[in-house]
């Protein structure tokens, strides 16, 4: 045993200095330079410091965590009070914008895997898997459900998409990037509402997919020039109806990111984002109720979806090696004007770790 | 007491720092010896030869392409080393590595600094400048750095005049200039 310590300890050595110096001197020879191509040398940095290596697989993973927060109510661009939008009993006039039913807090996070994988010099492959958790919390006046929270936690929609590159120059790069949204995320989610005793079938805010195939689409700019901005042109399409007889809004979004000059790793980012959706079309009636007004609560009703938004984003990429990137931002919207009453978002957060193998 | 054997994670500890030391002072006087930029500018030039293609009397397979260096003694080293590597493959073009001054004919031509333009063998060569403060007249390429990026510019009015034909592979990459 007292023999293999010294045998442990020479081949740990021998294996860290490989590895250490054969990490160190990257792209340092000249046999590894007599070998790049153009474009690789296109995408290399001039900072000592940064760490790149020939990627020799064309495969890339990526892990997503995401979180936003809804709290309190806007219609158009004006703030509601709760009790504008909680009708609290007969001693009060209900209409079309109030209810019995009152989402307060809604929370939701995804954690989305990723798999890229290069085609070639102008194409790649993505696919996204995503794993919703969501919860809301509810006052309402029916007798027992004076607060309550739903929670709902599964598979959402899987994303497959292609992205071509149209044009690299010295100036600037396009791509365009084509997807399909399969309906994998489940539309039938129950949970214990005040509609009725048991188990019912829950509003679309808390379903974990669309029910329909949707057409992700985006147009990428990034500008090589004397300032590092990039511009975004994205929408999703959505076509046809889901099995309950609804489909949601298409989005649409336009989104200007600048990249502040800072260092060769760690690169801070603003962006200012653009973001309009439409309201859902269709409904699912087993969220009726037998009454004068219909919606119990304004998360049923389709029409008290979508809107716009000027979302304002602080964040930063950390590329730590050629092969390992971090990315943090803080989102908040600037300014919304939504189809309301409705939930208004306060916040969201996003954090990404990728690999490029 | 201590026994030999407890002393392991200490010896295992300072071998390990000794390794980090070494192979880090190892690959720091490499580049001592010569920027990433300027390796970076050297697989440039390299493939500058692959995306150019000379009037057909000077571009002969069988003939070397001379490649000459107005340039630091660690550059010409390590782009002699490119070089060979690139010839020894011997499915290219051989490219014949040359200082610019004891040249007698150059195709293409980099330039760290200055030199006196009305050398001979630079009257019909391909000048690459090493950036735009070498001060070169008739420069066809010349680097520069955009987000700690090497790019560079090509001038089209010099490479019609020198009738050399340029791929639209390296066009597309470049910034280009036109003569005011």
């Amino acid at each position: 045993m007292k023999i293999a310590y010294p045998i442990y300890l020479l081949v740990s050595a021998t294996s860290l200095y490989v590895m250490t110096s054969s990490f160190c001197s990257a792209q340092s020879t000249p046999s590894e330079f007599a070998k790049l191509s153009l474009d690789q040398l296109f995408e290399l940095s001039i900072d000592e410091s940064h760490v790149e290596q020939h990627r020799l697989s064309p495969w890339s993973f990526a892990y997503n965590f995401k979180t936003v927060e809804f709290d309190g109510y806007l219609d158009g661009d004006s703030s509601l009070r709760r009790d504008e939008v909680w009708w609290q009993g007969l001693q009060e006039v209900r209409t079309s914008k109030n209810f019995p039913i009152v989402p307060t807090v809604i929370s939701q996070q995804a954690r989305v895997i990723s798999i890229g994988y290069q085609l070639g010099p102008k194409w790649r492959a993505h696919l996204s898997v995503p794993y919703l958790s969501q919860n809301t919390d509810h006052i309402s006046i029916v007798e027992n459900y004076a607060h309550f929270t739903i929670d709902t936690t599964g598979l959402g929609d899987i994303v497959l998409s292609a992205s071509h590159q149209l044009v690299k120059s010295a100036e600037n790069i396009w791509w365009f990037t084509a997807g399909l949204s399969l309906p994998t995320g489940s539309i039938d989610e129950q949970g214990d509402t005040p509609r009725a005793a048991g188990d019912q079938h829950l509003p679309y805010t808390m379903q974990l997919g669309s029910g329909t195939y949707d057409f992700p689409l985006q147009f990428s700019y990034q500008s090589l020039g004397a300032h590092d901005f990039s511009l975004n042109i994205s929408a999703v399409i959505r076509v046809g109806k889901n099995d309950r007889n609804y489909r949601l809004g298409n989005s649409y979004s336009l989104a200007g990111r600048y990249n502040v000059p800072f260092g060769s790793t760690i690169q801070p980012f603003i962006v200012l984002e653009v973001l309009h959706r439409q309201a859902i079309h269709g409904r699912d009636v087993s969220l009726l109720v037998n009454a004068p007004f219909a919606y119990p609560a304004s998360i049923t009703d389709p029409k008290l979806y979508g809107g716009a938004k000027l979302n304002g984003k602080l964040g930063f990429t950390w590329q730590f090696t050629d092969h390992l990137m971090l990315t943090a931002e803080l989102a908040k919207p600037l300014y919304q004007n939504l189809n309301g009453p409705q939930p208004k978002e306060n916040y969201h957060t996003a954090f990404n770790i990728s690999y490029a193998m | 007491m201590f026994t030999r054997l407890q002393y392991y994670p200490v010896w295992c500890a300072l071998l390990i720092i000794c390794c980090l030391i070494f192979s880090a002072k190892a690959t720091s006087a490499e580049q001592v010896a010569l920027s990433k930029e300027n390796k970076i500018k050297a697989a440039y030039l390299l493939n500058f030869t692959k995306y150019i293609h000379w009037p057909a009397a000077q571009s002969l397979v069988s003939t070397p392409l001379h490649l000459c260096l107005a340039s630091t003694v660690a550059f010409y080293d390590f782009m002699a080393d490119i070089i060979a590597r690139y010839n020894a493959s011997g499915l290219n073009r051989h490219i014949q590595l040359e200082d610019v001054i004891n040249a007698e004919n150059c195709e293409l031509t980099y330039l760290q600094h200055k030199v006196n333009p009305t050398l001979r063998q630079l009257r019909h060569s391909l000048l690459v400048l090493d950036s735009e403060a070498v001060g070169q007249p008739h420069n066809a390429i010349t680097f520069y750095i955009s987000h700690r990026k090497i790019r560079f510019s090509i001038n089209i009015d010099v490479i019609d005049a020198l009738n050399i034909r340029v791929s639209s592979e390296l066009l597309k990459l470049a910034r280009i200039e036109h003569n005011l």
